[in-house]
């Protein structure tokens, strides 16, 4: 069941973020800040991670030792897409940040 | 792997070793037509057995069980072998002249081949839809 969209809901939390907003509100708790931190540093290893296994896997079919070219492609695309994925999601949090830098303006 | 975003990767890479070794099976096959041997002892035509691969052993209705397709087993054509009549040939019967030839059909070969091609780019046809899928989600929230 969706909930319809009331502006006191909105605004109740806008409200709710307010703290985080750095030169908003009060300072923002660290607890939050910190699990962001940890789940972008997460995301960004698991993409290098897909990359290095891509990496590895055309290693191995150079040397002969795997026959499977749809794994080592399957691998790089995976890779690919993931290294997008990321660059999305830092393009949006920019985003997201010059907003904020030119409301305060 | 840590990430996966591409859907069905793993069950479409089974897909393709497994044509891939069916594709390796008819080429055996088409390799060996004049193949004799000594005693009666000839090739035989090879058969690939598909079989469905579940993650797990009972309940097989989730969509997480669903894990692709193998390559169970290579059996032996049970059918006769050819026979020629060819007295000059080394492996040709003492007695009769005949010599055993391998109950291979090239037509029936090429037309394995033609299946195991269209079966293979079928399963490549998936997995490019599926990274575009995965590629047009990603880009979903740009302008």
């Amino acid at each position: 069941m969706i909930d319809s969209i009331s502006p006191e809901l909105m605004l109740k939390q806008i409200e709710q973020f307010k703290p985080e907003i750095p030169g908003v509100g009060a300072n923002a708790p660290d607890g939050m800040d910190e699990d962001f931190k940890k789940v972008l540093t997460k995301l960004i290893s698991e993409v290098d991670q897909s990359q290095k296994d891509a990496d590895v896997s055309l290693q191995q079919l150079a040397k002969g030792e795997t026959n499977s070219i749809q794994d080592v492609v399957l691998k790089m695309e995976e890779a690919d897409v993931s290294f997008k994925m990321m660059l999305e999601i830092r393009n949006k949090l920019l985003q997201a940040y010059k907003e904020l830098i030119s409301a305060q303006a | 792997m840590a990430i996966e975003l591409i859907p069905a990767a793993a069950i479409s890479s089974s897909a393709l070793d497994a044509e891939r070794a069916r594709m390796e099976i008819t080429a055996n096959n088409l390799a060996n037509v004049q193949s004799t041997g000594k005693n009666g002892q000839v090739y035989s035509r090879r058969i690939p057995v598909f079989e469905a691969v579940y993650s797990e052993q009972f309940g097989h209705d989730g969509i997480q069980n669903l894990a692709g397709v193998k390559m169970k087993d290579i059996v032996a054509d049970p059918r006769q072998p050819l026979e020629l009549y060819a007295p000059y040939h080394p492996s040709a019967d003492q007695k009769t002249g005949m010599v055993k030839m391998p109950n291979i059909s090239p037509i029936e070969e090429m037309v394995d081949m033609i299946a195991a091609t269209r079966a293979y780019e079928a399963n490549l046809s998936v997995i490019k839809q599926s990274r575009d899928i995965a590629d047009k989600t990603i880009t979903l929230g740009r302008q």
